[in-house]
C-alpha cells in the first residue's frame, strides 16, 4: 500500500504527468461503463434536435452538453462510446503486434544464425513498405470492420517490437546470470522463459505504451478516410469525418472528437515519459536530489 | 598571518570535508569530516575499500561533485586558496584542474575519447590550459608520449585509443595528465584494471616521473601492495572518515587502528602461505545510517564501552602519526598485537 | 603428456590432454577464413579429488577460455577432456546437461551473475528443479536452507532478492547455487577479484572450508598470484594460450623456472615496505602478443630476458619435466638455473 502511495507521490511531483494519468483513468472508466455514463444512445437520431450547439452556447440545451450532430445524435455520448472503440482497437493491436513481434524478436535474438538473419530481413523488408498505404489498400480490398482494422494494423506494427526485443535479448544473453542458468543445466526453453523474458518486459512495455498512442491516431485516420470503423459504430475519427463538412457552421462536431484524440495521445505520451524517468533509478535520484536541495533553499 | 612564514603552506589541504548523497532512501554520508594535506614532492596513499569515501574525496578535491551528491561543509584549498567556498572558487577550481592538479582514473578505456586521436587529445589539454599553438601542442604531445615510454611516439600520436593496449592507454593518460606540468597528480586506482606485469611497468613509470619532475602524488587505492612500493605516507579511510595516518613504514610495521591491522592481516601475501587467511568479520556500515559511535565498532575485536557512544576523533599522538580510536589513542604507539 | 601434472592418483577427477581451442578470425565476405586465434594451445593438466589447481595468467593468456572449454561451454578444436573417467570432449545436448550435476561454475561478477528478478531461494533451488530432484522451490526449501547455512548466509536471506545483498554475500549465493547439486568439480573463474580485500579473505576461507567438508576439487582461475598461492595445491602458469610452468604452490614461489614466472612473481606487489625495497624487480617491456596463426616459436621469446638466438624463435618449447617435480616449457631452463645464461638486463633493485 505504501508503495502505491509512493508512486502517487512521485506522480504528483510532475503535474503534467499526473493530469495525463488522471485523464487516462477517466477515459478507461468511461470506456468500460459507457452505456451507464453516456446520457444518450449514441445512435439515437432526432431530426428535430439536429446541430444543436453545446450547452453553454446560445440556443444550446444542457441535455446535450456538447451539442448534437447533423442527425441529431448526442456528441458527448458519441465521444464516450468512441473511446471504447479507440481503446479496444488500440489495446488489441498492441497485444497482437506485440506478441508477434516480441515472439519473433526473441527467437531471432536467442537462436541467432539463420533464423536471426531471416527474421531481420523480414523486418527490414516490411518496414520499407509504406504502412498506412498498405493498410488502406488491404482494408479497401477486404472491406473494413473492427476486426479487419485490428488485424491489418497488427500485421503492420510488429517490426518495431521485434527490433527492440531482439536488441534487448542480445544484450541480456551476454549477462553472466544467463550463462549461469545454462551452466546450471537449464534447457533453452527455461532459459528463455525464466531468465530472458522477464527482463524484456520493461523496454517492451515502454514501447507498447507509445505504440498505443500511435494506433489510436492511426485508427482515427483510417476511420476518417472511410476505411476504418463503419457506421453505425462510433469512432472519433468517423465523427471528425462527419463533422468536416460542418466546420464553419457547427464547429463542435469536429472539435470534441478531435480534442478527445489529441488529449488521449498527449496523455499517453506524457505518461510514458514520466514512466521512463520513474523506472530509471539514476534519473529519479538526480531529480529527487535537485528538488530536495531546491526545497532547502526555499525554506532558508 | 604569521602561520605562513612559520610553516610552508601545504600544496593541497582538505579541511573537515563533508560530502553527502541525497537519495530517495535517505541521505548517504559519503565523507564525514576528512582533513588531510599533500606537500610538494611527496606520494600520499589514500587507502580504503568500497564505501570508504576515498573516491568521493578525490572527486571533491577536483570540484567535480555532481547531483545527487554535494559538498555540505568543509574546504579544499590549493596553495592556500579555497576551491569550494567564497567568490571565484568554482572558477579557480576549473583553472587549476587539469593544469596544476591533474587526474588519472582507473579505466583507461572510458577516459579516452574513441573518436579522436591520442595526440589530438593531449594537444587539446595544452592548447586549452597553456594557449599553445596547434603545431607546438602537437609536438609537445609527441614528446610527452615519449616521456611515458611509448615507443614510436610520433606514429602512435596519430592513432586512436582502440589501437592502444590497456597498458599503453594508461601511459597515454599519464602523458595527458602531465601535459601542463602539474604540481599534484591524483591517481585513482590507476593500475587496478591492468595485468600484474603491466601494473609493474606503470608503477615503475610513476616512480621515475615523480623523481624526475618533483611531482606530488595522491594515490587512491585499495591495494596495500601498491602502497607499500610507492607511497611515503598513508591515510586510511573507513566509512567516510580517516581512521589512521602514518608513514608507510609505520603503518605496515605497527598499525594502530584495528581496521588498518585487519586490512593488513587479510591481505594475502605472495611470500607467505598461511593455513587460513585472517578475515574481518561483518560488512561496512550503511552510509545512510551512520552509527552514533565508531563506525568500525561492530567488526572490532578490541571495542570498548566508549566506542558505541562516541565517534573517535583523529588524534595525533606522534610526529606524523594519528589514529581515530578510543582504545588506541590512550596508549598510542603500542606494538602490533 | 598426461603424466604432465598428475596428482598422486591413478585416475584423476579431471584429465585434460593437449587441449586446443581455436577461433577463426573475422571471416571474409564469403565466409572463408584460414586465420585462427590459438586461444588455448595444447594445454594439459589433471586435477585429483579434493585438490585445487590454480590456473594463473594475465588477460589474453587463455585461462578463462580453458575453464569454459573444460565446462564444455565452448567447442574443443583438438585434444581430449576426461572427467570422472569418461571422455567428455564431444558431449552435447541432454548428456551435457546431465554432466552439469558434477561440474559447476562460480562466476567473477557477483552483481551480474544473479538474476535480479529471482529470489535467493529460487536461484539456489533452480539446479535441483532442473535436474529433477525437486519439483518446485517450495519442495527444495530444506536443501536451500542447508546451503544458506553452509555458505554463511542468514536464514532470512531466502525470500529476498540479490539487490539487498553486498558483493561478498552475493558471491556466497553464487557458491550456494553451484554447490546445491553436489558437484565434484568447481571451476572458480576469478571468484574474488571483484571483492574488497577484507571480504575476499572471508570468501577464500569459505571456499577452503567447503573443500574440506565436501571433498570438492577446484580449478581456481585467477590473475592474483597471492590469492592463488594461498588456496592452491598446485599452480599452472599460462602465457599466450600455453602452459609455461606447473609446480606445487611452494615450488612455484621458491624456485620458479620459467622466465615469465620469474617476471610475474617479481611484479606482484607485496604489502611490506621493507620487502618491497629489497626485491629485485624484473620489469618486462612490451605486452603479451595476439596469438593468431603463431609460428613455431616460444610465445614468450619477444619479451624474454634470457632469449637465445638458437631455438627460441624457431621451436615451440614443449612442457617437460625438470627435476624437483616441476614442468617447464623452456628450451634453456637448466642452463638458466645453472647460471650459464644471464638475463639481458641488470635486474634493477626497486627504489626505496
Amino acid at each position: 500500500m505504501s508503495r502505491a502511495r509512493g508512486v502517487v507521490a512521485d506522480l504528483w511531483r510532475d503535474k503534467f504527468a499526473f493530469l495525463a494519468v488522471l485523464f487516462l483513468l477517466v477515459l478507461v472508466l468511461a470506456a468500460l461503463f459507457a452505456p451507464l455514463v453516456a446520457p444518450h444512445d449514441p445512435a439515437a437520431q432526432s431530426l428535430a434536435g439536429r446541430l444543436l450547439p453545446p450547452g453553454w452556447s446560445k440556443g444550446g440545451d444542457w441535455s446535450h452538453p456538447l451539442g448534437t450532430d447533423n442527425l441529431g445524435r448526442d456528441v458527448l455520448s458519441r465521444v464516450i462510446h468512441g473511446s471504447r472503440v479507440s481503446l479496444t482497437v488500440g489495446l488489441a493491436v498492441v497485444l497482437f503486434s506485440g506478441l508477434l513481434g516480441v515472439g519473433l524478436g526473441l527467437l531471432a535474438g536467442y537462436r541467432g544464425g539463420r533464423l536471426d538473419a531471416v527474421v531481420m530481413r523480414a523486418v527490414d523488408t516490411q518496414t520499407a513498405f509504406p504502412g498506412l498505404l498498405l493498410a488502406l489498400t488491404i482494408l479497401a480490398a477486404l472491406g473494413p470492420s473492427v476486426t479487419t482494422v485490428i488485424v491489418v494494423l497488427g500485421l503492420n506494427g510488429w517490426m518495431v517490437y521485434a527490433r527492440v526485443a531482439r536488441a534487448t535479448v542480445l544484450s541480456i544473453k551476454e549477462m553472466p546470470y544467463v550463462e549461469a542458468a545454462e551452466v546450471v543445466g537449464c534447457r533453452p526453453r527455461r532459459v528463455v522463459l525464466r531468465h530472458i523474458f522477464p527482463n524484456l518486459v520493461s523496454p517492451v512495455m515502454t514501447l507498447a505504451i507509445l505504440e498505443l498512442a500511435r494506433i489510436v491516431l492511426t485508427e482515427a485516420t483510417l476511420s476518417f478516410l472511410g476505411v476504418g470503423i463503419q457506421p453505425p459504430d462510433t469512432s472519433w475519427g468517423l465523427d471528425v469525418a462527419i463533422g468536416k463538412d460542418y466546420v464553419y457552421s457547427a464547429w463542435w462536431l469536429v472539435t470534441f472528437p478531435g480534442l478527445a484524440i489529441a488529449l488521449t495521445v498527449l496523455s499517453v505520451n506524457l505518461s510514458a515519459s514520466w514512466l521512463r524517468v520513474y523506472t530509471d533509478p539514476e534519473e529519479r535520484d538526480k531529480q529527487f536530489a535537485a528538488l530536495a536541495i531546491a526545497a532547502e533553499g526555499r525554506s532558508r | 598571518m604569521t602561520a605562513r612564514t612559520e610553516r610552508p603552506g601545504h600544496l593541497l589541504e582538505v579541511d573537515d570535508l563533508h560530502v553527502e548523497f541525497i537519495t530517495r532512501r535517505g541521505v548517504a554520508q559519503a565523507v564525514r569530516g576528512v582533513s588531510l594535506h599533500v606537500d610538494a614532492g611527496e606520494t600520499v596513499g589514500l587507502v580504503g575499500e568500497s564505501g570508504s569515501g576515498k573516491s568521493v574525496t578525490s572527486t571533491a578535491i577536483l570540484g567535480m561533485v555532481e547531483l545527487p551528491g554535494r559538498i555540505v561543509s568543509g574546504d579544499v584549498r590549493w596553495r592556500g586558496e579555497s576551491m569550494v567556498n567564497g567568490p571565484g572558487a568554482a572558477r579557480r577550481a576549473a583553472a587549476v584542474r587539469g593544469k596544476e592538479i591533474s587526474v588519472v582514473f582507473q579505466d583507461p578505456m572510458t577516459s579516452l575519447n574513441p573518436l579522436f586521436t591520442v595526440g589530438a587529445q593531449i594537444a587539446e589539454v595544452l592548447r586549452f590550459h597553456l594557449g599553445m599553438s596547434r603545431r607546438d601542442a602537437s609536438n609537445r604531445a609527441v614528446e610527452l608520449l615519449d616521456l611515458v615510454g611509448i615507443p614510436n611516439p610520433r606514429a602512435r600520436a596519430r592513432q586512436h585509443p582502440h589501437e592502444f593496449s590497456g597498458g599503453m592507454r594508461q601511459r597515454a593518460l599519464i602523458a595527458m595528465a602531465l601535459a601542463c606540468e602539474p604540481k599534484l597528480l591524483i591517481a585513482d586506482e590507476p593500475t587496478t584494471a591492468l595485468d600484474v606485469t603491466i601494473q609493474a611497468q606503470i608503477l615503475e613509470l610513476l616512480t621515475e616521473l615523480q623523481a624526475a619532475l618533483g611531482l606530488a602524488v595522491l594515490l587512491i587505492t585499495h591495494d596495500l601492495g601498491v602502497v607499500a612500493g610507492l607511497c611515503h605516507r598513508v591515510e586510511v579511510m573507513y566509512a567516510g572518515r580517516l581512521v589512521e595516518r602514518a608513514s608507510t613504514r609505520d603503518l605496515f610495521g605497527t598499525p594502530q587502528h584495528p581496521y588498518s591491522a585487519g586490512l593488513l592481516a587479510s591481505t594475502p601475501r605472495l611470500d607467505e602461505r598461511l593455513a587460513r587467511l585472517v578475515a574481518i568479520d561483518g560488512v561496512p556500515p550503511d552510509p545512510r545510517a551512520p552509527a552514533p559511535g565508531c563506525a568500525f565498532e561492530p567488526r572490532c575485536s578490541i571495542s570498548g564501552h566508549r566506542c558505541t557512544e562516541e565517534d573517535p576523533e583523529l588524534v595525533t599522538f606522534a610526529a606524523g602519526r594519528a589514529v581515530a580510536c578510543w582504545e588506541r589513542a590512550a596508549g598510542g604507539g603500542a606494538d602490533r598485537d | 603428456m598426461t603424466e604432465a601434472v598428475t596428482g598422486a592418483e591413478a585416475q584423476p577427477l579431471l584429465d585434460v590432454r593437449e587441449l586446443s581451442v581455436r577461433f577463426p578470425v573475422a571471416s571474409g565476405f564469403f565466409g572463408r577464413s584460414t586465420r585462427e586465434v590459438f586461444a588455448v594451445d595444447e594445454v594439459s593438466f589433471t586435477i585429483g579429488r579434493g585438490e585445487t589447481l590454480g590456473l594463473v595468467g594475465e588477460s589474453g593468456s587463455g585461462k578463462t577460455t580453458t575453464g569454459r572449454a573444460v565446462l564444455r561451454r565452448l567447442p574443443v578444436t583438438s585434444g581430449e577432456i576426461h572427467f570422472r573417467g569418461q571422455d567428455i570432449t564431444a558431449v552435447k545436448g541432454k548428456e551435457l546437461r546431465g554432466l552439469r550435476q558434477h561440474m559447476q561454475l562460480v562466476f567473477q561478477d557477483p552483481y551480474a551473475s544473479l538474476n535480479p528478478r529471482m529470489s535467493v531461494q529460487d536461484i539456489i533451488a533452480e539446479p535441483l528443479i532442473v535436474h529433477g530432484r525437486a519439483r518446485s522451490t517450495r519442495e527444495a526449501l530444506p536443501r536451500v536452507h542447508e546451503l544458506l547455512r553452509l555458505t554463511g548466509l542468514p536464514e532470512d536471506a531466502a525470500g529476498r532478492y540479490p539487490q539487498a545483498f553486498s558483493g561478498g554475500q552475493r558471491q556466497r549465493i553464487g557458491i550456494a547455487r553451484a554447490l546445491v547439486i553436489d558437484p565434484e568439480l568447481i571451476i572458480a573463474d576469478e571468484p574474488v577479484s571483484a571483492l574488497d580485500v577484507s571480504i575476499q579473505a572471508q570468501v577464500v576461507n569459505l571456499l577452503q572450508d567447503l573443500q574440506q567438508e565436501l571433498g570438492l576439487s577446484y580449478l581456481f582461475i585467477a590473475h592474483d598470484l597471492s590469492v592463488v598461492r594461498h588456496i592452491s595445491d598446485r599452480i599452472a602458469i599460462m602465457y599466450a594460450g600455453r602452459i609455461v610452468e606447473t609446480a606445487s604452490s611452494d615450488a612455484i614461489y621458491e624456485a620458479p623456472r620459467h622466465p615469465y614466472t620469474k617476471a610475474l612473481l617479481s611484479a606482484v606487489p607485496i604489502p611490506d615496505p621493507d620487502v618491497a625495497a629489497q626485491r629485485t624487480r624484473i620489469v618486462l617491456s612490451g605486452e603479451m602478443p595476439d596469438v593468431v596463426d603463431p609460428p613455431a616459436s616460444c610465445r614468450f621469446a619477444t619479451r624474454c630476458p634470457y632469449r637465445q638466438p638458437e631455438r627460441c624463435d624457431t621451436e615451440t618449447p614443449p612442457l617437460r619435466a625438470v627435476d624437483g617435480g616441476q614442468w617447464v616449457a623452456c628450451h634453456y631452463a637448466e642452463d638458466i638455473d645453472a647460471g650459464r645464461i644471464r638475463p639481458s638486463y641488470e635486474p634493477t633493485p626497486a627504489a626505496p
